[in-house]
């Protein structure tokens, strides 16, 4: 048998491990072992595994991903969302669909504190939605505005997908956080339009506008200043060059801890819950990392990934349909996958590809790039049918919306989803001039 | 579906509360970490005087800290699994699959902690310490195993649970 076989076949096992239930971390590390042991022996394996596990979790710049996921927990405690939520629509107000508009805004604002995507829709939903339905949004645009909304937290840093990709690629995650911004602002500017778009073609989704009063606007925007305050510290820091990434989510976690100290919304037992998410959030992205690790060592020992690489740089394929199938296949993958998984799963046999095609610039700018592209992929599968986890969520809050509306409704959020991925692929520029102005 | 806490034996209730002191040590430890980073942080702006060895303590500090957050997870059922295509199967065989999952997990977790372990006093051998404190690898080495070994312990619990625990279910379920 080929080693080439043996890596394919592992791939078959996880899948098939995957279909039947079994925990995705364990459906990689299993396949992966016997595969080890197959290659190598079961000596080595055990060898490998001595120190495999210590040197993947011992890492300084891993320790970011607890600390901001602890972050993102305390601004859920602290009513940072409630805040965000009235000041943007203080703001939008005065337009229709404005109040739709506000809910996207919101989610933009908190996914640039929060590290985590399912904490930024479901905190700001619980806000906005209740909100929405009561001024008179149809259930269709509400879930659907806000289930987009929060997919925006997959690559707005500090999103977890985005510094696990850094880590994984040993690409600066400083830098990997600024190739991100003016995607996630296209994002942002494409679903506001979406909102304009469809409440034109159906004037019923959306009551009228409903402008707010200047004084309305002054105090709203006093109940966000710590928020602004907490952001410009923590990244004016970290791009700054002030301090490491790893600093920044521990001043960030403090600095959210007082706020919501000091406007008395954390109690105790917020504290604790707030710990018990970071535990299991953490706990499940670090079981990902060691099953992802174990398939990845012995795919490496297959050589699949460098065969890979090879074959697809030498088979005369223009490198730009390469990577639309890469995007295509992604899109699939997140039919019944979830992002991180994929990501830790995908990045390690795809990454060597992408790095041996010629796209006409330098090694690092290329791995900025398609981490851009593949978490704009990975944000598109969290509302895209049959399993968005986005909408799951928008779901569980929204009983009485049933989940065949907010597929509806999410259509045309999806449009300019997929013309905002066609323009990332077509101009590597946009995701790249921010990091090469500031860096 | 997963044992919840008012229809398990004292095995069970006893895992509960091990999780839950794991996750809260973890938890304990992750804001220890925040704490000394910003006081480093704050030590070398102002007085040029950052805490020496902070980058190896959280580095040694994630370790701990993600090895006891791992129970935690699984006892919640936190570790994702794809359920698309068996959302229509029979309960039962929802539950031998689920009692696969649990079991696998539980070999892998018991082979990783033996492994850990191994690592660890290998270390010990060589007297391996951390670059500026000196602080020796084999502990943490060694505070890892309690969480890894737990997880273990847990998986055979759900392997049972889903597997042979007819009654508990029942129970659980009539309730």
């Amino acid at each position: 048998m080929s080693t080439l076989t043996i890596g394919l076949l592992m791939f078959g096992g996880m899948l098939t491990l995957m279909f039947i239930r079994v925990p995705i971390a364990i459906a990689m590390f299993v396949p992966g072992a016997i595969g080890y042991i197959v290659l190598s022996g079961w000596m080595p394996l055990l060898n490998h595994l001595k120190g495999a596990v210590y040197g993947r979790v011992s890492v300084y710049d891993l320790s970011v991903i607890p600390l901001f996921m602890l972050m993102g927990a305390f601004a859920v405690h602290g009513g940072l969302s409630k805040a965000l939520f009235n000041f943007a629509n203080a703001i939008l107000g005065r337009f229709k669909g404005g109040m739709a508009m506000a809910g996207v805004l919101a989610c933009a604002a908190f996914g640039s504190i929060s590290g985590s995507t399912v904490a930024t829709t479901a905190t700001i939903a619980q806000v906005a939605y209740p909100e929405m339905r009561r001024v008179g949004y149809s259930g269709r645009l509400a879930t659907a505005a806000l289930a987009t909304g929060g997919t925006m937290g997959v690559l707005l840093p500090p999103s977890v997908t985005l510094m696990v990709y850094a880590i994984l690629t040993e690409q600066n995650i400083v830098k990997t956080f600024l190739a991100a911004y003016v995607p996630a602002a296209l994002a942002a500017i494409g679903y506001l339009i979406a909102i304009a778009v469809t409440v034109r073609l159906r004037p019923a989704t959306a009551p009228a506008a409903q402008a707010a009063t200047g004084a309305e606007v002054t105090s709203s925007l006093v109940q966000v200043w710590p928020i602004v305050m907490v952001f410009l510290v923590v990244f004016g820091g970290i791009y700054g060059g002030y301090f490491t990434a790893t600093e920044g989510a521990a001043i960030g976690t403090m600095l959210t801890f007082i706020t919501a100290l000091v406007r008395r919304q954390m109690s105790w037992a917020g504290f604790v819950e707030s710990i018990r998410t970071t535990a299991q959030t953490s706990g499940m992205i670090f079981m990902i990392f060691i099953g992802a690790d174990m398939i990845n060592a012995a795919l490496a020992l297959s050589q699949l990934p460098n065969q890979l690489a090879e074959i697809v740089a030498h088979a005369e394929i223009s490198p730009v349909v390469v990577m639309a199938a890469i995007m295509v296949f992604y899109v699939a993958l997140g039919c019944v996958m979830d992002e991180m998984s994929m990501i830790l799963l995908t990045v390690p046999v795809l990454f060597p590809v992408i790095m041996g095609l010629d796209f006409g610039m330098p090694p690092a700018d290329k791995a900025l790039w398609f981490g851009v592209l593949i978490l704009t992929v990975c944000a598109i599968g969290m509302i895209f049918p049959p399993v968005g986890l986005n909408v799951y969520i928008m779901n569980s809050l929204a009983k009485d919306v049933p989940m065949g509306e907010t597929y509806r409704g999410v259509v045309p959020f999806l449009i300019t989803d997929f013309i905002r991925l066609g323009l990332l692929i077509a101009f590597p520029s946009i995701s790249l001039w921010l990091v090469n102005l500031l860096s | 579906m997963l044992p919840d806490k008012a229809h398990e034996g004292w095995f069970g209730r006893l895992l509960h509360i091990l999780c839950d002191i794991c996750a809260g040590v973890g938890g304990l430890i992750l804001i220890a970490m925040a704490l000394l980073t910003v006081v480093s942080v704050i030590g070398r702006a102002f007085f040029s005087s950052p805490i020496l060895g902070d980058v190896e303590l959280v580095q040694l500090g994630t370790a701990v800290c993600v090895a006891l957050f791992l129970p935690y997870t699984q006892m919640r059922g936190g570790n994702i699994i794809v359920d698309v295509f068996t959302q229509h199967a029979r309960p039962t065989t929802q539950r031998a699959m689920d009692g696969l999952g649990s079991f696998l997990f539980t070999v892998v977790m018991a082979v990783v902690a033996w492994r850990v372990w191994v690592g660890g006093m290998q270390s010990l051998d060589y007297e391996e310490s951390s670059m500026l404190l000196g602080f020796p690898i084999w502990i943490t080495y060694a505070l890892m195993v309690p969480g890894l070994a737990l997880c273990a312990l847990i998986g055979l619990y759900h392997t049972w649970w889903h597997w042979g625990g007819a009654r508990a279910r029942k129970e659980a379920e009539a309730a």
